[in-house]
């Protein structure tokens, strides 16, 4: 997967070098680092929908990633089986953010992995979804992350990149911490 | 130790308890109210200088009874509302005993037994009219707040508190009231807004007590709403009681310079954390309002009355500003938890409760033959918790109760 | 609200709803469900994730079928874009956890849909990920989602709708208020 080489310059796959250097040119110019991303939503019938992802923007101009992604969405039982539920892609993008960063932070400490498993699992009380006590919360209660890696350094050193990736982790930080969402009709 | 009987032993001499003992004196069925302090106790000890009711002077009303001062659209004050239903209980002779707490009800082969620090009374029925702002309803994550906290039962008024900032939370009749009055004084305040109900005092020139009474709202029975559970649950209406009669909301408050954040939704060691959901809050409680005002010119068009109002005078949206979602939790010297209130019954069989500790009742008939509840939100009427709500229920409680009296006395034969 | 004689049908299933709503009430412990993610990683930033399994109403359940999902992060963030960054999940999830609620509401109110998309955007400032400003926070400054919706309904309505779509959602709760995260070794 590597080539190895006196000064390696990728590690699992993350060319640090490449990421060293948006690094440093963000810390430049930090207005370049207001990002925003879009997702645009179709409804299909009853809770299955449809999301669109193709443009964001970050460093100064609008991009699109290669191709548009489509993800369907749905609820078992109440819906037609057209997806997953909506929080579990949230769960899913804990997971991989994680994966991701572990991947990240192994690659600049110099450690190369073989293996990320990471199982996200969200409790969730649904008689708050469903309006049957409104003293329970309509989201998880909690969530937790397990993470299994396996790579060329210690136990010790593995473990610690979990800790290290949920610290920049952007989805942790969305679902730790609160955000302000506006909800209105089109102009 | 004593013990006495009589027919019906009603718990708390507020204006419910007063309200139903004149519904028994008047059908002359013998009782006693029992009362942990003096009558109208919580108006005497657990309001704060300045509050007034919200509700206009001429709603002052019970069996019997009713306002007869020369101001009939002000607001009574504290002193005056004790003056009121300590009148009320003189104007007939209630037989409220005072000083005595009870310590338990229960059931016995003919009725009940209950015990208090002054001995014990039999009867045959029980009411429970010891109102429901008796505990205050504070969230776990209070135990996590270092500053020096209270709810709006022991607040009294702004010179009792440190100079520092305020941090208040919930947007309520008393959260916007307190927050107001803290502001006013000079003090940094801000307030936590979750779910509110949005009202303007006047609407068209008439008060709004007075529109939700004549459109029917106050009157409406709860056995005809959809969800009872959630209009039991309503938080209180933004209102104030004052001369000038003025309307408070999130935009006065603002004006005023109190700082609006989100719902208080956690805490992570020195960070205070306020849902990002406070504008879909103010949303709701607009669109709410605006449902409310819809009604009320359909009513005023209907009736044909609508051309001898004033213009519609729609209150203005409410202004959502950014607000922070994170906040250092050691900038607040006070935090005042204007949460609202928990049912707290230790001293009923726990049969006669629902999962989450609160009376279960049919439109205040309890579970139990010969027991009842009143005073509650919306007990029977939308009006029940309101002081000239007690009246009615009263009356329709006192006739089911003297039914049972009699079916027992029949059985007996 | 409906000026025709046809029931509104937005296509939720309300009688499930209904039944679930009766059922849960009767046995709390039945509605602790406990949803999953199981990722695995591929290469560099691009990992891919399998939704089947969840657990609920005191058992374990599966979806009809297995849905695979990649995310990767694009070639600024020195990766290969082989599939949507994970914040980019959480707006699906908003999405579709919003408009889900829209069209239950909506049935539950007796309004007929005829279309609804949503448009939700997030702002990131990077410098919070990549460790550039320690007071800038990791995730998203704040989301914002526009609604266009066609329907036999007033203007106030069907904000009334989206408003209460919001007090029922899971993803906006999520997203709105804090919750605990532990991110442990396996």
């Amino acid at each position: 997967m590597n080539t190895t080489t006196t000064t390696p310059t990728e590690f699992n796959g993350v060319p640090v070098d490449k990421l060293r250097g948006t690094i440093a040119k963000l810390t430049d110019q930090p207005e370049l680092a207001a990002f925003a991303f879009t997702a645009k939503n179709t409804w299909i019938e009853g809770t299955a929908t449809r999301s669109t992802i193709d443009e964001w923007y970050g460093v100064g101009t609008d991009h699109s990633h290669p191709e548009p992604f489509t993800a369907e969405a749905d609820h078992p039982t109440l819906g037609h089986g057209h997806g997953p539920t909506p929080h579990e892609y949230v769960l899913h993008a804990l997971a991989a953010c994680i994966a991701a960063g572990v991947a990240t932070t192994a690659a600049n400490r110099g450690i190369e992995l073989t293996k990320i498993d990471t199982v996200a699992r969200g409790d969730m009380d649904v008689r708050g979804i469903l309006g049957i006590d409104a003293d329970v919360r309509n989201g998880f209660s909690s969530i937790t992350v397990d993470v299994d890696i396996e790579g060329d350094a210690s136990r010790e050193d593995l473990d610690a990149l979990i800790a290290a990736s949920a610290k920049r982790s952007a989805v942790f930080d969305i679902l730790t911490a609160p955000t302000t969402v506006l909800v209105g009709p089109a102009r | 130790m004593t013990s006495s009987t009589t027919s019906v032993t009603i718990i708390g001499a507020g204006q419910a308890g007063l309200a139903n003992s004149r519904c028994l004196t008047d059908r002359s069925i013998d009782h006693v109210v029992l009362e942990r302090g003096e009558v109208a106790n919580s108006w005497r000890t657990e309001r704060w200088d300045s509050l007034r009711l919200l509700t206009p002077n001429w709603m002052s009303r019970l069996p019997g009874y009713q306002y007869q001062g020369d101001d009939p659209d002000g607001y009574l004050t504290n002193r005056e509302v004790v003056d009121f239903i300590d009148g009320y209980r003189r104007s007939f002779d209630a037989p409220v005993q005072t000083g005595t707490t009870v310590e338990s009800v229960t059931t016995t082969d003919r009725g009940f037994r209950v015990a208090t620090n002054h001995g014990d009374v039999v009867s045959a029925a029980v009411v429970v009219a010891s109102g429901a702002c008796s505990t205050p309803r504070v969230p776990a994550l209070a135990s996590e707040v270092r500053a020096h906290q209270i709810t709006p039962i022991a607040y009294r008024n702004p010179g009792r508190l440190g100079d520092g900032e305020v941090l208040v939370v919930g947007a309520s009749a008393s959260g916007l009231q307190i927050a107001d009055e803290l502001r006013r004084s000079g003090r940094e305040v801000t307030l936590a807004v979750g779910d509110h109900v949005r009202l303007p005092r006047t609407y068209r020139g008439m008060d709004i007590h007075w529109w939700m009474s004549t459109i029917g709202l106050l009157d409406e029975r709860y056995d005809e709403v959809e969800d009872i559970t959630r209009a039991r649950r309503l938080p209180s209406l933004q209102l104030v009681g004052s001369p000038e009669r003025r309307s408070i909301d999130l935009n006065t408050m603002h004006a005023n310079g109190v700082r609006l954040v989100g719902r208080f939704a956690g805490i992570n060691g020195d960070t205070a954390y306020f849902s990002g959901s406070f504008a879909n809050f103010c949303r709701s409680a607009d669109l709410k309002l605006g449902r409310l005002l819809d009604a009320i010119d359909e009513f005023a068009t209907e009736n044909g009355f609508d051309h001898e109002l004033a213009a519609p005078d729609r209150p203005a949206p409410t202004r959502v500003p950014v607000a922070e979602t994170a906040l250092d939790v050691r900038r607040f010297e006070t935090v005042i938890w204007a949460t609202g209130f928990r049912p707290d019954y230790p001293w009923l069989e726990p049969d006669l409760l629902d999962h989450k500790g609160a009376i279960v009742h049919d439109g205040g008939v309890m579970a139990r033959p010969g027991m009842y509840v009143l005073g509650l939100p919306f007990t029977r009427r939308r009006k029940s918790n309101f002081i000239d709500g007690v009246g009615p229920d009263a009356l329709d409680l006192s006739e089911h109760l003297a039914g049972h009296l009699a079916g027992m006395r029949a059985t007996a034969r | 609200m409906t000026i025709t004689d046809s029931p509104v049908d937005n296509g939720v299933n309300v009688d499930a709803l209904l039944g679930a709503r009766a059922a849960l009430t009767e046995a709390p412990p039945a509605a602790a469900f406990v949803w999953r993610a199981d990722c695995q990683w591929v290469n560099g930033t691009h990992s891919r994730t399998t939704l089947q399994k969840f657990f609920g109403l005191g058992a374990e359940q599966s979806h009809r079928t297995s849905y695979v999902i990649d995310t990767d992060h694009p070639e600024i963030f020195a990766s290969e874009d082989l599939g949507p960054t994970p914040p980019e999940m959480v707006l699906i999830g908003l999405a579709g956890c919003l408009t889900a609620g829209v069209a239950s509401v909506a049935q539950h109110r007796g309004i007929q849909l005829r279309s609804v998309t949503a448009t939700v955007e997030a702002d990131m400032d990077i410098q919070g990920i990549l460790g550039i400003d320690a007071d800038v926070r990791n995730g998203f400054g704040g989301m914002k989602v526009t609604f266009d919706i066609d329907a036999n309904a007033t203007r106030e309505e069907i904000e009334a709708v989206v408003a209460q779509s919001q007090k029922r959602s899971a993803v906006f709760d999520i997203v709105a208020n804090p919750t605990n995260v532990s991110v442990e070794v396996a």
